[in-house]
């Protein structure tokens, strides 16, 4: 009975350190039917939906074609967007709800945001204005604490983007720059999977690995040692996989290796990269689910 | 108390410290930590970027060390969709492409606060202060966005 008792620990223990589970299968979570309430006509959307820790509220109004004026509150922060996808102007602002006093994104709300990205997943592309919101709301998911939630991204919707829709289930090149190095590096450089695919390992989802090893676990000073990584919709504009939004990109794919690359969101050393993206979503086509 | 009793006691200790230090363990691998030195490991990337990588072969693809998973294909046969539009390489605006998206920015921060301004006029005419004051502190802030804007087209000239 000793023995029993005395080993009962060390079989539990070690029954639990293994692997993180893998999702092969992108999965999107379903909040519930009563989570998400939206109003939306053929111009305008707004809604609330309930997350774990908050209720947000939210809308985007079509103001003519093309162009679109969104926001979102939650938690005191008022975010909001000016859009004109046609001539290809971005105008972000982000501040506290009750008086406009400036204020950066945390980490909770950018998990709120995530949830909320996840849940508007179920409209499809059907209406452009919610589309466009729900990507938009995926971006402002990816923005660090560092970023100026104010800021103007002026872009060329022909030619600011790089789509990877031809490299889907190879390999391509991304890069970024940071401390570890500048573009292009040996510590900033990864081979990256382009695929609609789910999450390899916990963590920030990606199995990163050499010729010759794999490991669920990434590396703090960039990509010294592994030379692919994949997993978790890399090079998806927006967090994690979403079946709705498959555009993938190089600019997209470079701030995943940015953030996958001993960064992680929070990151100031991505801020760049994740500007860079912000057009990519208003322009780029979809590849599928099927890349 | 029984020493039977203490044994059951120090035991049920145990496993929840081991289960403790299992979940900080966890709680850490979803940052990255300290990875081992593969050996043997080349020179990967070259000083110019490559133009396109090549699919590696089946041994050198990394493969998921997990048991059970089998890795997909990665050059499965399916159908890859067509690109609507031609992808086309990234290229920074020039100073004639940015003026006029400049312009077009400050003309629709102009007329968000036109529209915000009537959604203040609603909200006050029915008694609705929440929205009231969130529509006055937005035009506050489309304003402030406006002059920023403005000042850094002037600079531009």
């Amino acid at each position: 009975m000793h023995k029993i008792l005395a080993a009962l620990p060390l079989v539990l223990f070690v029954a639990c350190v293994d692997e993180e589970p893998i999702t092969q299968a992108p999965a999107i979570e379903d909040p519930g039917a009563d989570a998400l309430n939206v109003t939306i006509t053929d111009t305008t959307a707004t809604g609330s939906f309930q997350a774990s820790d908050s209720v947000v509220t939210f809308g985007v109004e079509t103001v003519s074609p093309a162009v679109y004026d969104m926001w979102v509150e939650l938690h005191g922060l008022h975010l909001t967007l000016l859009v004109d996808a046609e001539v290809g102007v971005l105008e972000f602002d982000g501040y506290a709800a009750d008086t406009g006093a400036l204020t950066q994104m945390t980490e909770a709300d950018r998990a709120t945001l995530l949830e909320l990205y996840k849940a508007l997943d179920v409209y499809g592309n059907d209406y452009e204005h919610v589309s466009l919101l729900r990507r938009k709301v995926g971006n402002w998911a990816e923005t660090s604490d560092t970023m100026n939630l104010t800021f103007q991204h002026l872009f060329d919707r022909d030619q600011s983007w790089t789509s990877l829709c031809g490299s889907c289930g190879r390999w391509v090149s991304a890069s970024h720059d940071c401390n570890h190095g500048g573009w292009w590096s040996d510590a900033t450089t990864v081979n990256a999977l382009i695929k609609y695919e789910g999450a390899w390992c916990g963590g920030d989802g990606s199995a990163y690995g050499t010729t010759t090893s794999v490991s669920c676990t990434g590396e703090p000073a960039g990509f010294t040692t592994y030379e692919y990584t994949r997993g978790n919709c890399m090079g998806r504009c927006g967090p994690g996989c979403n079946s709705s939004d498959t555009q993938f990109t190089q600019d997209c794919v470079n701030h995943d290796s940015c953030v996958r690359g001993g960064h992680d969101l929070a990151s100031a050393y991505c801020d760049d990269q994740f500007a860079s993206c912000t057009d990519d979503d208003v322009s780029a086509p979809h590849c599928g689910t099927g890349c | 108390m029984t020493t039977r009793t203490l044994i059951v006691g120090l035991g049920a200790v145990a496993v929840c410290g081991a289960l403790a230090l299992f979940m900080l363990a966890r709680d850490d691998g979803a940052k990255p930590t300290a990875a081992s030195q593969a050996p043997g490991v080349s020179v990967r990337h070259q000083a110019a970027m490559p133009p396109a990588v090549p699919t590696p072969t089946a041994a050198a693809t990394p493969t998921p060390a997990v048991a059970g998973v089998e890795e997909p294909l990665l050059q499965d046969d399916k159908e890859y969709p067509v690109d609507p539009k031609p992808a086309t390489r990234e290229q920074p605006l020039t100073e004639e492409e940015r003026d006029p998206r400049m312009k077009r920015s400050i003309e629709m921060l102009d007329q968000a606060v036109a529209r915000t301004a009537a959604k203040l006029a609603a909200a006050e005419a029915a008694g609705d202060k929440v929205a009231a004051n969130t529509a006055r502190v937005r035009i506050k802030r489309l304003q402030e966005v406006r002059k920023q804007r403005a000042s850094e087209l002037e600079a531009t000239r």
